[in-house]
């Protein structure tokens, strides 16, 4: 006999009526003058609002001081240092021309630019904006003008006054203090808040009110005579935001977030053509014109790329429908992770060949050597990947192992050949997990093509660059920023992940080794550590050997950021449940197959956020270089530019440029970051 | 039923997990001692070749270049050249550390006010200063610092010579700040009976509070006995003058110690901390039914402990060097540094504007007279015995002949005396001085037996308040007088309060996602009870989030030390600066480097191991 459990009507569920739309006024009670205190913490963050807005402008706007044309006049050099481009570099060719690269720095970018587009559309990149929240955003951009241009001249007029009532104000709260205190005859703390703290505040703001009110004060005509059509801006802004987010279509009426971005670039594409910039006035001949438009030679590419990239994304948007997407996916994130060295070694390093290789290089025996390595490497490969192979397979990486040994300690083979045993002995070790049964055929072409690359970049790493320039490196500015920036992200990702295994790892010495590496790398700042790769690394190296410096911090500094990735790593692995391993067991994965295909991925998926916020502090701490003096963005804008003939006293001006320019990258990190997170779902589980 | 049962089969060698484990990672290791074998030579190689030896030498000998600021600026030997450095650093550390918990506490409360425009500026606040590089937060202080010109905040064109409440030159800031005065290390002890009786005070008020729910004043009533043992060690501290001689007693007590009895109790310490750990660790495998099998990690952490306490103690009964020094730093921190600071009743000079006068009539010079009085004061700092100084004394031989026959160069002595930098303008030439102040500045006797009187004032009074005094130099330099008031150097400066700042943005967020933490029914349920929202955030909310707040905060203090070695880059002396500039004097790179390693690392873990102290003693102890 079956119970039957009748099933209580599900109600339907009512949400509450959504609040009508309510006026300022409103909006303004609720949230500013909600409470006596609150009025109080409104007053006193409007006085420091105007404080600080009042100090900004007065030092952004004030052209006598502010060397804004240091800034513009240097951007070319605050971008890529002295990357060669026809007019500003005396670098010439046999007949005597001037020698311009810079159109390397161009393809790059676009190729960047290119390559974004493609992943925005793969991806499916950016939301729908709401009409409301884009009125919204323009809203708060006129009244942040209208505050700046009037409401900071109109709080100086009316100051003393806010003084007088805030005083007013204070005194009252302290007397009702002191008048309860003496009623109850118990409040000891309130007695003494009122005499020690209110009393004397009051009466300071008081005096402080009274003695500065000027009835003159405020010149009207000066502030609405030079800031007239800013203010008009401003409110026009503010008020057509204001109406349109007033009706309640605003809110479900969207706009795709990425058509905003289109009519941006074009809008700057077009900008970019009648804006006018600073030029200093020594360098002005003649007359008294300090403003010139944008050189040509920056405007067009700009223009090229900005309209490019709207056309590159309608074609993404083409290929989409062909393609699919994950496939897309795949090769747009091979292709990004070969774009690095691509872009930095192949593209802006343009290497040379023939007379410039180092003396005593051989091109044929690199050659020889390479197709040696990948016939019978790829031989002994597909014979490992055999199913069968059984106890084979050891005892061939015991023999490459041995050859290893022998060619490392014991004699002075060439670097490429010892390198390349080293990589034979990983492909074989790895065949039996990726490489069996259906999967050899990859696994062979993926060896053959890491062979053809990395010969290619042995070989190119050994000739010269056609990119010459006066110091000892082609890459300085923004440039270098960005090259260390991706360099040290892409190599401590395998680093750490391999230190937190070994940390996470049941075998005593890996893990002793790795918690050693990792806790004293963390405990002693990157300063030290950057210092070390200058002045410690060539003591460190045979006499002979020369290391680019910027490859040695580059190399440093990944060790660093290892230390910390492999920390976040680290906690996603000790996330991962139990169960998960124990079901690969049970399904006959060996331990090697579970790490990479069972924890690892799963690990590695919930600390992402955890890893763009290390990102984001790589970013910043790129800066770091400044110190052991490479050419990067800040050490120009601190001190190429401050310390050239022109440019005195204008290093706060540059040094804000900077910031504002670092905190566009960080902030566009961190907020993608934070829609990763929401869109991974990542915490709620 | 049959039942087969598969016989256990030992599968071959080279199928042994344990051995296949044990080969890789032997294996690796000799990997990587063969790669530390081939570098090693190598540095020594390069270092030949450089004419450099890798040594110690350098923390002993003089380097020859002054430091910016610190507890000595032109230090004796590489050793105070570091120590300088690493106070520095603690400096800033701590100020920073205070400063950066305030700012983020409050930006962190008003980042979830319901005050749109409080909400507003503390969020642009956390995203301004969180996103920017902290190296060029620093050099944007470090430039508005050079541009400081205020010297009196009331009358901002004031620019004279003088005595300022707050002047700030490009050379720094100089604030007006309570000094230590002679008394202060006895009224010390007056504050610090204080704390303990009110410590106990408040313990028994909040526990009647707690019990009747009658208002006690716990915290009103602790800070009063403290207060009112402040008010009366403040005229009675000199009781306390006999201290010096019991700490001056421990001080050759410790100094009479034994070195080996010393390297004895470290060793048997060192043997008694291994087998307290491999115990510990043995209590935890053991379960009801007996221990549980060891497996070959675990043997291996035991080994380890086991290697790593023998070694120490090991190294305790061979090198006899280090209990030696520990000895000595031990006897000199009690009889040199800690004695005398009790010590200022006995040799005060008592003098008096007529003593000046009558002696000044007697046909002594005023240089004679102030080098008597000085002498006096520091006579028992100097090691000079009472019999000497009287000789000395009574053959009117100058006071700067008397310091170069001394055994030590005075100055290094010194520095350890507290009040020191307020008769350093006698001490450092006491003639030069006396001379160009009796000649060029044409004082009188009188004003200087009030200068003198100062001296005597230090025996009086525990605090002195002084103000930053603005010099002149050449033509129309500011510069901050080095003894008065407090001053903060430019580097100092931008390092301060950009740790401050950036550490106190991200602090704001710990606290904010701390407080968010604290499940929204213990709002609910404080206000139903009654309290209002100040009430619930000091006692519900605040508590609790604390917890969940103090292992990110301890995070954020540990990146605040680390980050201060920025200071190199804005010319403040912290240690990675003196450093860099010691290993550029002698070349000695490797130990630089290494001596950096060990500073932070043990100040890395000594701050983790407080930290996780607390977190400890803050946990709910649940089940």
């Amino acid at each position: 006999m079956t119970d039957r459990i009748e099933l209580p009507e599900v109600p339907e569920l009512e949400y509450a009526p959504e609040k009508p739309p309510q006026g300022p006024v409103v909006w303004m009670q609720e949230n500013l003058f909600s409470s006596r205190a609150s009025t109080l913490l409104t007053l006193v963050g409007l006085f420091i609002a105007y404080v600080f807005v009042k100090g900004a402008a007065g030092f952004l706007f004030d052209w006598a001081a502010r060397r804004w044309d240091m800034v513009t006049l240097n951007m070319r050099l605050l971008m890529a240092q002295a990357y060669p481009a026809g007019d500003n570099l005396q670098i010439t060719d046999a007949m005597g021309e001037p020698i311009d690269q810079f159109h390397r720095i161009w393809i790059s970018l676009g190729i960047v630019v290119a390559l974004a587009m493609f992943s925005f559309v793969f991806w499916r990149v950016g939301s729908r904006l709401s009409r409301r929240n884009l009125a919204r955003v323009v809203m708060g951009i006129g009244g942040f003008i209208l505050f700046t241009f009037l409401g900071v001249p109109i709080i100086d007029y009316a100051l003393p006054f806010l003084f007088i009532i805030g005083g007013l104000a204070v005194l009252y709260i302290g007397f009702n203090a002191i008048r309860e205190a003496l009623g109850t005859s118990r409040l000891l703390g309130d007695l003494a808040l009122g005499i020690l703290i209110n009393l004397p505040i009051g009466i300071a703001l008081l005096v402080l009110g009274v003695t500065s009110v000027d009835f003159g004060g405020w010149d009207w005509q000066f502030s609405l005579g030079v800031h007239f059509w800013t203010i008009l801006a401003g409110a026009v802004l503010a008020g057509v935001g204001w109406l349109l987010q007033r009706d309640e279509a605003s809110k479900e009426e969207t706009i795709p977030l990425m058509g905003v971005l289109g009519v941006v670039a074009a809008a700057v594409a077009g900008l970019i053509w009648v804006i006018q910039v600073p030029v200093p006035e020594e360098l002005v001949v003649g007359a008294d014109k300090t403003w010139e438009p944008v050189a040509s030679s920056t405007t067009l590419p700009w223009t090229i790329i900005l309209l490019g990239a709207i056309v590159v994304y309608f074609i993404a948007l083409g290929v989409r429908r062909v393609v699919p997407e994950k496939t897309g996916r795949r090769v747009l994130a091979g292709l990004w992770l070969a774009s690095f060295p691509f872009l930095s070694m192949v593209v802006l390093r343009d290497p040379g060949f023939g007379e410039q290789f180092a003396p005593g290089f051989d091109l044929t025996q690199y050659i020889l050597i390479a197709v040696g390595f990948l016939v019978v490497g790829g031989a002994i490969i597909a014979v490992v990947a055999h199913e069968n192979i059984g106890e084979w397979l050891a005892a061939i990486a015991g023999v490459i192992g041995v050859a290893i040994i022998y060619t490392w300690g014991f004699t002075s083979a060439l670097f490429f050949i010892r390198f390349l045993l080293v990589l034979l002995l990983i492909f074989v070790l790895g065949a039996k997990t990726f490489g069996s049964g259906p999967a050899r055929n990859r696994y062979l072409i993926v060896w053959g093509a890491t062979m053809v690359i990395l010969t290619y970049f042995f070989i190119i790493a050994k000739g010269g660059t056609t990119v010459q320039v006066p110091g000892a490196s082609p890459f300085g500015g923004f440039l270098l920023t960005l090259i260390v920036f991706l360099g040290v992200t892409l190599l401590s990702f395998p680093l750490g992940v391999i230190l937190a295994l070994g940390r996470t790892s049941t075998m005593p010495i890996f893990r002793l080794m790795s918690v050693a590496y990792i806790e004293v790398v963390r405990a002693v700042p990157l300063i030290t550590w950057l210092i070390m790769s200058i002045i410690f690394l060539p003591f460190a190296l045979p006499l002979d050997a020369e290391l680019d410096r910027i490859l040695g911090v580059i190399l440093f500094y990944s060790g660093f950021s290892a230390a910390y990735l492999a920390e976040n790593v680290r906690g996603g692995l000790q996330a991962i449940r139990a169960g998960q391993k124990e079901a690969s067991k049970a399904l006959g994965m060996t331990t090697v197959q579970t790490m990479i295909f069972i924890t690892l991925p799963q690990a590695l998926r919930t600390v992402i956020p955890a890893l763009v916020g290390g990102a984001i502090a790589t970013f910043k701490d790129t800066s770091l270089v400044t110190i052991i003096s490479l050419f990067d963005f800040l050490h120009i804008s601190r001190f190429v530019i401050p310390n050239s003939t022109l440019g005195r006293a204008s290093v706060r001006t540059t040094l804000v440029f900077a910031a504002a320019f670092y905190w566009i990258f960080t902030f566009a990190m961190s907020r993608a970051s934070l829609r990763l997170e929401k869109k991974l779902g990542v915490g709620e589980r | 039923m049959a039942v087969t049962v598969q016989k256990h089969e030992r599968p071959p060698i080279w199928r042994n997990t344990t051995i296949l484990k044990w080969t890789a990672q032997i294996a690796f290791l000799f990997g990587f001692l063969a790669i530390v074998a081939v570098v090693v030579p190598q540095v020594q190689d390069n270092l030949a070749g450089r004419d450099i030896t890798f040594g110690w030498d350098w923390l002993t000998s003089e380097l020859g270049f002054l430091i910016r600021e610190g507890i000595d600026t032109d230090p004796a030997t590489g050793a105070r050249t570091m120590l300088v450095g690493m106070v520095n650093t603690l400096r800033v550390t701590i100020s920073g550390v205070i400063a950066a918990t305030i700012i983020g506490t409050i930006i962190g409360i008003a980042r979830l006010s319901n005050n749109w425009i409080v909400n507003k500026l503390a969020t642009v606040y956390i995203e301004t200063i969180r996103n920017v590089p902290l190296l060029l937060q620093m050099f944007f202080w470090s430039a508005i610092a050079g541009t400081f010109v205020v010297l009196d905040p009331f009358d901002p064109d004031t620019l004279e010579a003088g005595k300022y409440w707050v002047a700030a030159t490009s050379k720094g800031i100089g604030l007006a700040w309570i000094q230590p005065w002679g008394g202060f290390y006895q009224w010390m002890i007056w504050v610090l009976i204080g704390a303990v009786l009110g410590y106990f005070l408040h313990r028994r008020q909040f526990r009647i509070k707690e019990e009747t729910g009658r208002e006690t004043y716990p915290n009103l009533s602790a800070f009063g006995v403290i207060l009112v043992f402040a008010i009366i060690g403040w005229f009675a501290h000199p009781i306390f003058g006999f201290v010096g001689t019991i700490v001056e007693a421990i001080g050759n007590l410790v100094g009479a110690i034994p070195t080996f009895a010393l390297q004895v109790v470290l060793a048997v310490g060192a043997i008694a901390v291994g087998i307290w750990w491999i115990n510990r660790f043995l209590d935890e495998r053991r379960t009801p039914a007996g221990l549980a099998k060891l497996t070959d990690d675990d043997w291996f952490r035991m080994i380890t402990a086991g290697v790593v306490a023998v070694g120490f103690a090991a190294f305790f009964l061979i090198v006899s060097g280090f209990s030696a020094k520990t000895l000595d730093v031990g006897e000199d921190f009690f009889s040199r540094w800690l004695a005398p600071k009790f010590d200022s009743t006995t040799n005060v000079a008592d003098i008096t504007i007529d003593d000046i006068q009558a002696q000044v009539a007697a046909g002594l010079s005023l240089e004679q007279i102030a080098a008597e009085q000085e002498l006096r004061i520091n006579a028992d700092l100097l090691g000079l015995s009472g019999a000497d100084l009287d000789a000395a004394v009574a053959a009117r031989t100058p006071a700067i002949r008397i310091y170069e026959n001394l055994p030590e160069k005075p100055d290094e002595r010194l520095t350890f005396i507290p009040a020191h930098k307020l008769v350093e303008g006698l001490t450092a030439g006491v003639a030069d001085n006396l001379n160009t102040l009796v000649e060029n500045d044409g004082i009188t006797p009188t004003e200087l037996a009030t200068e003198l009187r100062l001296i005597q004032d230090r025996a009086d009074n525990p605090l002195r308040w002084s103000r930053a005094e603005v010099q002149i130099r050449g033509s129309n330099f500011l510069d901050l007088s080095p003894t008065s008031g407090i001053n903060i150097t430019p580097g100092f400066f931008a390092v301060w309060i950009a740790v401050t700042l950036y550490t106190g943005a991200f602090i704001a967020e710990i606290v904010r996602a701390g407080i968010l933490a604290v499940s929204k029914g213990q709002t609910e349920a404080a206000g139903a009870l009654g309290l209002t929202r100040a009430q619930s955030l000091r006692f519900i909310i605040l508590p609790q989030a604390f917890r969940i707040i103090f292992p990110p905060l301890g995070n954020q203090y540990l990146n605040l030390f680390k980050n201060t070695s920025l200071g190199i880059a804005v010319a403040f002396s912290e240690i990675v600066s003196v450093g860099f500039t010691t290993s550029n004097q002698t070349g000695q790179t490797l130990p630089v480097i290494l001596f950096w390693m060990g500073f932070y690392l043990s100040g890395s873990l000594i701050l983790s191991a407080v930290v996780n102290f607390y977190n400890r003693r803050l946990q709910l102890v649940e089940r």
